[in-house]
């Protein structure tokens, strides 16, 4: 793919310039965007930032002491594990679904196919905090409208809690997010699914294989790319769901929905602005979906090789 | 092959079930939105309204002016209502400037990672793939610092270049891959014709590149309508808040309204789920180019 | 930059350690607005002997009751915590209502919390001493409150969705009529709780003192002027226009805040007014809630830390630490023994 010849016009000093002029704008914008805050985000996470500080403009260096403060948190050890339980659930869900889903619509002959199948990016389109607040409505125990399904369906007479049990609510967070995000894996399968070749399945077809036969040794393996795709993309963003976090619980009930970028918000910016606490909660946060940025980038590249 | 049979039967029934569960919902904020609170609470266990009403549509987009039937006596609507125009005007100046600037950034950038292949350039387009993962989440706080020193906060334009920033990695990932899969050879003639690189760039690269231009914009100005946490944390006043700020606001205890929270979150809605629906070829394409190529 | 901006009490005092808050006694007619304060506006708006702010609006902690499920339980209001018990047990056994009480239990500073607050003092109770000492230990009356609030949820008497409701959403909650009580809460969401166009009940949500000697909390949320601003002069007329007197001097604010949402005030002048015996009438009886006031003592008088910068994080702690107790996932011991322990690594800061 590396395009090795030389410029054909190679001995103009046109290109480096032009190459340097053209990416002026993206050059500002990105150090002014992401880099400066990405090493400023680091500098504040040592020293002693709050209203005050900020008024005067002098940050005190506290050393390490705010990553001992949040990791001697148990508040922020819980988020952590909150965050993982609600990314590994609603990750694999997401998979499960997408790949069920890709299937579906890609039956040509089956006219609801090509209804779901146009309907699929609705819900990518709404914003993520009305997608919450939306839900809130759904989840209310006393007139949501779940609960009215249920009654009105004779499903049961009695509500259920949906979002307020503290053993399910971050499982009633995960659903809303899993219905926001859902439609970019279903995407991303179904492209990879009519990558592969109908050979495949018409000499599978010839050995006498059954359809569940065919998926489990066919299709599978041959998605198994795109599933550790949208697997580390899907992980990475998860760590970071807050929306429908605010927009549903806050957090609650008590502590059964912290997560990790709720956590940096509160101490970032609820009273008593711990900013250096929260620079540092997020920092921590920004390491492990750098980890998984880099794996998904040695495996793009392998991809490409 | 064709499915026959109760297998058809069972895909139906699988359809109709991923249908009701995307569209649920927005069926369920319709039901909210077209009924009054009073009409809520007095059925809390029907899905037919008691009775239906446009009034909450009514009052948020004439900010507050027209009340109807059920506002009427109301005088404690939130104040954040009456500036609804605010909102709409804002969203849309920012996410039209956000996907126009970054398409062109992107753009540039694009081409110079697609033709002159420097050193330096490759590695700022590794940057990019790195980039694209930063969660705004992290970066708010350093954010919100960096602005306030440069005083951009509380203004249209602060909000207008950090979406740029977070959302011009994701472009250049989109649309270097495709100017690149352009042929080197019609540069090359336009070249001798005596077209300069910039030239060539505009009259050849981008004309050919209008799916995937139209493809990252759609995307770019759906994430940009959407976003909540930049406007959120870079703006508090009410003239300068996005619509999803503006829900957010709305989330407090002071006198919130919840079938116009429904409303409203409609309204916001609108815009985007119709744009996507409209350019949904578009869409789906960048959505699984963005991922896929590097 | 912002000029003026508002603060609930508990946010107040740290907002003024940070310096964000501008004196105000030197400015012109400050000594008049200070002369007219009442007691518990004061104890939010003059910190360390200055004026800081000007009053937003006061509110005291009332309990409410639903005429017709009380009517169809015969119930008469409760007198003391063992009867309102009772009268629980006995609607949900008597199937007069699932869950025969709504709370104000949602997360905030003074929604759970305050509830937890309004019912310790009300038994005679406070959270510290006047040495600074917390008084949450075994057999402390904040404790024993706990005790008595968890059991509520555990016999399944308080309605779930308390423990979302804020002020607000808690009175249209109550406003569908499925509880006969709601716990203590701002006077003035009577308002929402019986307005005709917003309720299906409305008209029958009445208010009711507290149990004993009746007394309650109450709170004043202020104005201030930021320290930050450019035009002090500017930034004073729109203070006082919003905390204090409009040009014709009259507290044009206070007064409508008054008549449309049923907010008391920080003003003596104006509590005295009609603009409350007059302008509270549609939505409760005047004579009665005025008379509850005068039972209400400032919520710092309860909970003396919310002058200490670590207020705001330790509530966050009490919020999750008693949400876990009412849903049952700790015993209200061990939450009290949490928030004590709590008390320290917040100081730490």
């Amino acid at each position: 793919m590396a395009r090795s010849e030389p410029f054909r016009f190679g001995r103009e000093r046109s290109p480096r310039v032009l190459g340097f002029v053209m990416n002026i704008p993206t050059l500002i914008t990105l150090s002014l965007v992401l880099a400066y805050p990405i090493f400023y985000a680091a500098y504040l996470s040592f020293h002693k930032v709050s209203l005050a500080e900020l008024r005067r403009g002098v940050y005190p260096f506290v050393g390490l002491a705010n990553y001992e403060r949040i990791f001697s948190d148990p508040l922020f050890r819980l988020s952590l594990k909150n965050t993982l339980i609600f990314t590994g659930f609603s990750v694999t869900v997401e998979i499960v679904l997408a790949i069920a889903i890709a299937l579906l619509i890609d039956q040509q002959h089956i006219w609801t196919s090509r209804v779901t199948k146009f309907l699929i990016l609705v819900p990518y389109a709404v914003p993520p905090i009305a997608n919450g607040l939306i839900w809130s409505f759904m989840y209310s125990f006393e007139y949501g409208f779940l609960n009215r399904i249920l009654y009105t369906t004779g499903i049961s007479h009695t509500a259920v809690n949906w979002s307020g049990d503290p053993s399910t609510a971050l499982i009633a967070v995960s659903i809303p997010y899993i219905w926001r995000t859902l439609p970019f894996a279903i995407l991303l399968s179904h492209a990879a699914l009519q990558g592969i070749s109908q050979d495949f399945y018409e000499a599978a077809s010839v050995d006498g294989a059954g359809a569940l036969q065919r998926f489990w040794h066919i299709t599978l393996p041959l998605l198994r790319p795109i599933i550790v795709v949208i697997l580390v993309l899907r992980t990475s963003f998860a760590f970071a769901v807050f929306d429908e976090v605010l927009a549903i619980t806050q957090g609650g009930p008590g502590d059964a929905t912290w997560v990790a970028s709720w956590y940096s918000y509160k101490k970032g910016f609820a009273p008593p602005f711990d900013i250096g606490a929260g620079a540092a909660s997020a920092y921590v946060l920004a390491m492990i979906i750098g980890l998984l940025a880099i794996s998904y980038g040695r495996l793009i590249y392998r991809r490409i090789q | 092959m064709r499915p026959r049979g109760w297998i058809r039967v069972g895909l139906h029934a699988a359809n109709l079930a991923v249908i009701a569960f995307f569209l649920l919902p927005l069926i369920a904020a319709l039901f909210g939105a077209l009924q009054s609170e009073k009409s809520l609470h007095a059925d809390t266990r029907g899905l037919w309204a008691r009775e239906w009403t446009l009034d909450n549509f009514r009052v948020i987009l004439s900010g507050g002016a027209q009340r109807g039937a059920i506002f009427e006596q109301a005088t404690y609507l939130p104040d954040n209502i009456k500036k609804i125009h605010f909102a709409l005007i804002n969203s849309t100046v920012i996410s039209v400037s956000v996907t126009l600037l970054t398409l062109v950034f992107a753009s540039l950038t694009a081409y110079t990672v697609a033709r002159l292949r420097s050193r330096w350039i490759m590695w700022l387009m590794g940057i990019n793939v790195f980039a694209r993962f930063v969660p705004v989440i992290v970066l708010m706080i350093p954010l919100y610092v960096t602005f306030r020193r440069f005083g951009m906060l509380n203004s249209i334009w602060g909000v207008i270049i950090a979406l740029t920033g977070f959302l011009l990695p994701y472009g250049i990932i989109i649309l270097a891959p495709y100017f690149a899969s352009i042929p080197q050879e019609l540069d090359d003639a336009a070249r001798i014709d005596g077209c300069s690189r910039f030239t060539v760039l505009m009259r050849i690269i981008l004309p050919l590149s209008t799916p995937a231009l139209a493809s990252y914009g759609a995307i770019v100005f759906v994430i940009a309508w959407n976003d909540l946490l930049i406007p959120l944390i870079l703006n508090n006043r009410a003239e300068f808040m996005t619509l999803p700020v503006m829900i957010a606001s709305l989330v407090g205890d002071v006198f919130t309204f919840f079938n116009l929270l429904m409303a409203i979150c409609l309204i916001a809605l609108a815009p985007t789920v119709i744009l996507v629906l409209v350019l949904r070829k578009f869409v789906v394409r960048g959505l699984s180019a963005g991922a896929v190529k590097g | 930059m912002i000029d003026v901006s508002q603060s609930s009490p508990f946010s107040f005092p740290n907002f003024i350690s940070q310096g964000l808050v501008e004196p105000l006694d030197e400015l012109p007619g400050a000594k008049e607005y200070l002369a007219d304060l009442t007691d518990s506006a004061k104890q939010v708006a003059v910190y360390d002997g200055k004026l800081m702010g000007l009053p937003y609006f006061s509110t005291v902690w009332v309990w409410n009751y639903f005429t017709d499920l009380m009517d169809k339980a015969k119930f008469e209001p409760f007198g003391t915590y063992d009867e309102l018990m009772e009268q629980l047990r006995k609607a949900k056994q008597d199937k007069v209502a699932e869950y025969p009480i709504f709370w104000v239990a949602g997360v905030g500073l003074e929604q759970l919390p305050g509830t937890w607050y309004q019912m310790t003092w009300n038994r005679g109770g406070v959270f510290f001493d006047k040495q600074g000492a917390h008084q949450l230990g075994t057999g402390s009356i904040a404790r024993e409150t706990l005790k008595w609030w968890v059991r509520t949820f555990k016999e399944e008497l308080a309605d779930p969705e308390s423990l979302k409701a804020q002020f607000t959403s808690s009175a249209k909650a109550f406003g569908a009529g499925k509880n006969l009580y709601r716990g203590p809460n701002h006077h003035y969401d009577l308002n929402i709780a019986n307005d005709q166009a917003q309720s299906p009940n409305a008209g029958k949500i009445k208010v009711h003192g507290s149990s004993g000697d009746g007394r309650t909390i109450g709170d004043t949320h202020v104005y201030f002027l930021c320290s930050a601003t450019r035009d002090k002069a500017w930034a004073w007329k729109l203070l006082q226009y919003l905390g204090g007197k409009t040009k014709d001097g009259q507290y044009t604010q206070a007064n409508n805040l008054a008549r449309d949402a049923m907010l008391g005030s920080g003003y003596n002048s104006v509590m005295k007014s009609t603009a409350i015996t007059e302008g509270w009438k549609p939505w409760g009886d005047p004579v009665k809630i005025l008379e509850i006031w005068d039972k209400a003592t400032y919520v710092a008088e309860v909970v003396p830390s919310i002058y200490k910068p670590w207020h705001f994080p330790w509530s966050d702690r009490i919020n999750i630490e008693v949400s876990k107790a009412l849903t049952g996932q700790i015993t209200a011991d061990a939450c009290c023994d949490n928030i004590i322990a709590a008390i320290k690594e917040v100081q730490k800061g």
